[in-house]
């Protein structure tokens, strides 16, 4: 009987409309692929039967209730550029089910949310939009107040964590006028190193590594000060929440940055919350430590009312929005498709997570 | 013995505090220049600006052969007889074109375009992320302490970014070019815009300042480029599915009103792709009671408007309300690096003029810029 790929059981379970001409479409291109859709909210009851012939799951948050309803499958993908939530199921725990994730889809719109938050930050926007508010042409208080406007040329843009979100805000940074210096887990001593293999929104990235100026490197905290005691005027958090990460920057590591609070820094977190020790955070606002604060993540989430972060004035907090976008399902089914593709040749996959480093 | 009088007398009449380094950096490498400065108030009022350059003594003009001004102009030509060339401190030379100087005299007016590319083209991107991303609405969140919401004003979660899209450049001078830079960057195709044809690498090549690490000093950045002073011209690039366009054109006769009702149906390939309009180049270059109909009517998307006609914006103008709209006090130019980068360009021109070249932002009255 015929040959081609092996028949596949692919299982999809996401929050949200059902997205239909995703769907068919790649029921078209993987006719190989049997495909079954199925809501992942409010909360899914899925059939026990559901799961026995899944061979590949795409998921966000939903996940087999144990290892052994699920004896074929092979593959998980999730939806999101992270993997926290699938890190203590048996799924990670327990197996050596490939574990692969959609970063490289969300590069452009969270660094849209930083390039936005940072200028918003150091042109005033909040104050203009007041004015505005009060249809106030404030020019004379306006012009002497917005005469220390500093824009972005020879400033310099610290990225830790130069993965496909990194590299794009280092994409606009260099276009702004920027230096960009990028900091990465293990060093990047070559130029096969500082490429991105992984997926890459067209027009958008640094593919080539040829962005920094300057490449920093290690998880211990020497590495870490030695990188932030660079002159960084604007940190992109942007590394993944790991055993090695949690609490990655704390008082100590933002009296480096700011050279003990005597330069003026911007911190943006669009990781996860816990990367920074949150109260170390707020101290160092109020103590002049760090200048200001973008943050779309906050440790927990949602952020507690009472928290203090939420009316300083130099401080942005947005509930983890910035990737939200009409964009995000597309790219996140395109990237899934190169890996079908990839998956029915016998190829590697885009994005396996590494069980061993955490991401 | 060394010395005698100065050859050229340096005046600075500009509305801040004396910048003394960079005074005493001019006075270093040109000792052949007697440089002086004033402060002068600013005033958004014409009037009161020509009540303080009154009160200036009369013979402050008497030795003046190089002016570096704002609005601070001679009442005559003749209360200046040494006078050669004038360096403003603005990109535009509007404020000056009435005055019998610009209409009765040739000397060399310079103005300090270039300077201004990346603080406004920061403006320019800040404004329109704002408005794509909802940033208003965050804000609003955050000030309630509140973790977000869902509901039918939830369109902060369909936020659309730039990949992709389509910004149009009318007007690709040093700001739109470094507009074009930042959203080529961002993922966007751009399309570009200019009186004249430019249909030679030289020609697409910005001759000007520029500042260093930005702009896009070869034109490469554009993929296609359009040109003409007539309406249809304009009316053809504007139908080019533009998803945002920047106005950063010089105001002049010719380009007074170049957007209007026409204008918007075009960009918006009538009303079925409403764009985004960004302006920060003079008022008078937008019918603004038509683009106030527009937006109204959704025609266009949304607007951000960093100057406005008149300026001040009068306080019952509707545009203050609508949502959509941004409206700041022709602060996007306004910066810290604004005065050094224009005492760079006169030390450039100064240079310049030692050697016999050619200066840098020559006006040229008969085109008005």
């Amino acid at each position: 009987m015929g040959g081609g790929p092996a028949k596949e059981h692919l299982l999809i379970l996401l929050p949200g409309a059902e997205p239909k001409e995703i769907l068919s479409a790649l029921r078209k291109r993987f006719p190989h692929i049997e495909i079954t859709y199925l809501s992942a909210s409010p909360s899914p009851s899925i059939p026990d039967k559901a799961w026995n012939d899944v061979t590949i799951l795409y998921t966000l948050f939903t996940f087999p209730p144990s290892l052994s309803l699920c004896p074929h499958l092979r593959v998980v993908q999730l939806a999101s550029a992270g993997s926290n939530q699938i890190q203590s199921h048996p799924i990670y725990t327990s197996s050596d089910i490939i574990i692969t994730t959609a970063s490289g889809i969300h590069g452009p719109q969270i660094a849209e949310w930083c390039i936005m938050t940072a200028l918003v930050q150091s042109h005033e926007y909040n104050k203009l939009h007041d004015f505005q508010k009060e249809h106030r042409w404030g020019k004379k208080e306006a012009g002497s107040d917005f005469m220390h406007v500093r824009d972005m040329v020879g400033r310099r843009l610290g990225v830790l964590g130069y993965g496909s979100i990194g590299r794009q805000v280092g994409r606009v940074g260099k276009a702004l006028g920027m230096d960009v210096i990028a900091y990465t887990a293990t060093p990047k001593d070559s130029a096969e190193k500082k490429k991105d293999q992984g997926f890459i929104v067209p027009g958008t990235g640094d593919a080539e590594g040829v962005v920094p100026s300057a490449w920093y490197s290690g998880l211990d905290k020497a590495s870490l000060r030695h990188f932030l005691k660079q002159e960084i005027d604007w940190l992109v958090v942007s590394v993944p929440l790991t055993k090695e990460t949690r609490h990655f920057l704390s008082m100590d590591e933002f009296k480096a940055l700011s050279q003990d609070g005597t330069r003026p820094v911007f911190v943006q977190n669009i990781a996860r919350g816990p990367i920074l020790d949150q109260p170390a955070l707020i101290r160092a606002l109020k103590d002049g430590t760090v200048a200001g604060a973008a943050l779309d993540v906050t440790d927990p989430e949602p952020l507690p009312e009472d928290s203090e972060l939420w009316d300083m004035e130099n401080v942005i907090v947005t509930p983890h929005v910035s990737a939200a976008g009409v964009a995000y399902e597309e790219r996140a089914f395109r990237l899934f498709e190169v890996n079908l593709e990839r998956l029915g040749k016998g190829e590697g996959l885009l994005n396996v997570v590494r069980r061993e480093r955490g991401y | 013995m060394g010395g005698g009088p100065a050859e050229e007398h340096l005046l600075c009449l500009l509305p801040f505090p004396e910048p003394t380094d960079l005074l005493n950096g001019l006075r270093k490498k040109f000792h052949n220049i007697d440089i002086s400065y004033r402060e002068v108030t600013y005033s958004a009022s014409a009037e009161q600006r020509r009540e303080e350059t009154k009160n200036l003594p009369d013979d402050i003009w008497e030795d003046v052969t190089i002016l570096y001004t704002l609005f601070s102009l001679p009442a005559n030509p003749s209360d200046a007889p040494h006078l050669k060339l004038v360096h403003l401190a603005s990109a535009g030379s509007n404020q000056i074109q009435k005055h019998p100087i610009y209409t009765e005299t040739d000397v060399t007016i310079t103005t300090s375009s270039g300077v201004h590319g990346p603080q406004i083209a920061e403006w320019c991107v800040m404004t329109a992320l704002v408005q794509s991303h909802k940033y208003n609405q965050l804000h609003d969140l955050q000030k309630e302490h509140k973790w977000g919401k869902t509901g039918e004003d939830d369109d902060y979660h369909k936020v659309r970014d730039m990949v992709g899209r389509r910004l149009g450049v009318l007007g690709y001078g040093s700001i739109g070019r470094q507009v074009g830079r930042v959203a080529k960057a961002m993922g966007m195709d751009v399309v570009a815009y200019t009186a004249t044809p430019k249909d030679t690498a030289e020609k697409k090549k910005d001759q000007g300042f520029i500042v260093p690490g930005t702009g896009d000093a070869d034109g490469l950045v554009p993929t296609a480029w359009y040109s003409g002073l007539d309406k249809d011209s304009r009316i053809h690039f504007l139908k080019q599915d533009i998803d945002w366009l920047i106005v950063s054109v010089p105001l002049t006769e010719q380009t007074t009103h170049f957007l209007s009702t026409d204008e918007f149906k075009a960009l918006s390939q009538d009303g079925k792709n409403p764009a985004f309009i960004t302006n920060i180049a003079r008022g008078p270059i937008i019918d603004q009671p038509k683009l106030i109909e527009a937006l109204k009517d959704k025609t266009l998307a949304g607007a951000a408007l960093d100057v406005t006609d008149p300026e001040p914006l009068p306080e019952d103008s509707e545009l203050w309300d609508l949502p959509n709209v941004t409206v700041t006090p022709h602060v996007s130019g306004v910066g810290s690096a604004y005065t050094e980068r224009s005492f760079k360009i006169l030390e450039e021109n100064l240079v310049r003029r030692e050697k016999g070249e050619k200066l840098f932002n020559v006006v040229r009255r008969e085109r008005g810029y």
